[in-house]
């Protein structure tokens, strides 16, 4: 007999947050944060293994490349998923969105693959340029949460080192969906996919 | 190349560009395994959140 997975939280539509489904407390948003960082963190790692991999001559160029793109895809929806509240949240809209960031990756990542069997890489550059594709997944988490905003959100500069571009987002608090200049880990400041800033609803 | 240089290791070629642009299509299937990926990596009281139903 199998045992029942029961879970722990549930998403409240009229709040737009978690609550913890034993008592309808919500969950904090640091503790949201955090998970969508771990699921980032484990994109990372399976992203580094698949590069190592591919440098040990393990891995050709098209199979990395396919393994790669079927983290990301699953990477993203999730994280997309995980922002709107659950699977039911999502429409055909949400699911064009992510749909659209993964062609933009993937561009990018042919581009990768092709100086990459040109052997213009080095092992240490492309652990570090996979890196980036990694930490890009929580791009699909926060432009999913801003596009359900309706009131104001705080760009939130995190504990770690962050840049200039960060520091200023997070001067020009509050912006609307409208007005946010960009996504944490969108590429659009010069901390680029590892920026691990995030946003909070006001 | 001289004799002592390492040989740089043979990648093969990669996947044409044009299956990627078609793999970005997302589908029934995809959504499916994204939600047994949020599980898989999940903290145990995130797990199967995903496929709850939300409250109103």
């Amino acid at each position: 007999m199998t045992t029942p997975i029961i879970t722990q939280v549930n998403y409240d539509n009229s709040a737009q947050r978690w609550r913890h489904s034993s008592d309808g407390r919500f969950v904090s948003e640091s503790a949201v944060n955090a998970e969508m960082f771990k699921h980032s963190d484990a994109t990372h790692s399976m992203l580094e293994s698949l590069t190592q991999r591919l440098y040990a001559g393990q891995l050709q160029t098209s199979q990395w490349q396919a393994a790669v793109a079927q983290e990301l895809k699953s990477a993203h929806l999730a994280q997309a998923m995980f922002a709107a509240g659950g699977r039911a949240n999502m429409n055909n809209a949400a699911w064009g969105r992510v749909g659209q960031t993964l062609k933009e990756q993937y561009g990018f990542l042919n581009r990768f693959a092709q100086q990459i069997a040109a052997g213009q890489v080095s092992e240490a550059q492309a652990l570090a340029r996979i890196q980036m594709y990694g930490n890009a997944a929580t791009q699909s988490y926060w432009s999913e949460y801003a596009e359900r905003s309706t009131g104001q959100l705080e760009w939130q500069l995190s504990a770690a080192e962050h840049c200039a571009g960060c520091v200023s987002n997070a001067n020009g608090s509050p912006y609307t969906r409208e007005t946010l200049p960009n996504y944490p880990g969108d590429g659009g400041t010069e901390c680029l996919s590892n920026c691990k800033c995030t946003l909070s609803r006001i | 190349m001289q004799p002592n240089e390492p040989i740089p290791p043979d990648f093969g070629e990669p996947l044409d560009p044009s299956v990627l642009v078609n793999f970005a299509v997302v589908d029934a299937r995809d959504i499916e395994s994204a939600i047994l990926w949020f599980d898989e990596h999940a903290s145990e009281e995130w797990i199967g959140a995903l496929e709850n139903e939300p409250r109103e």
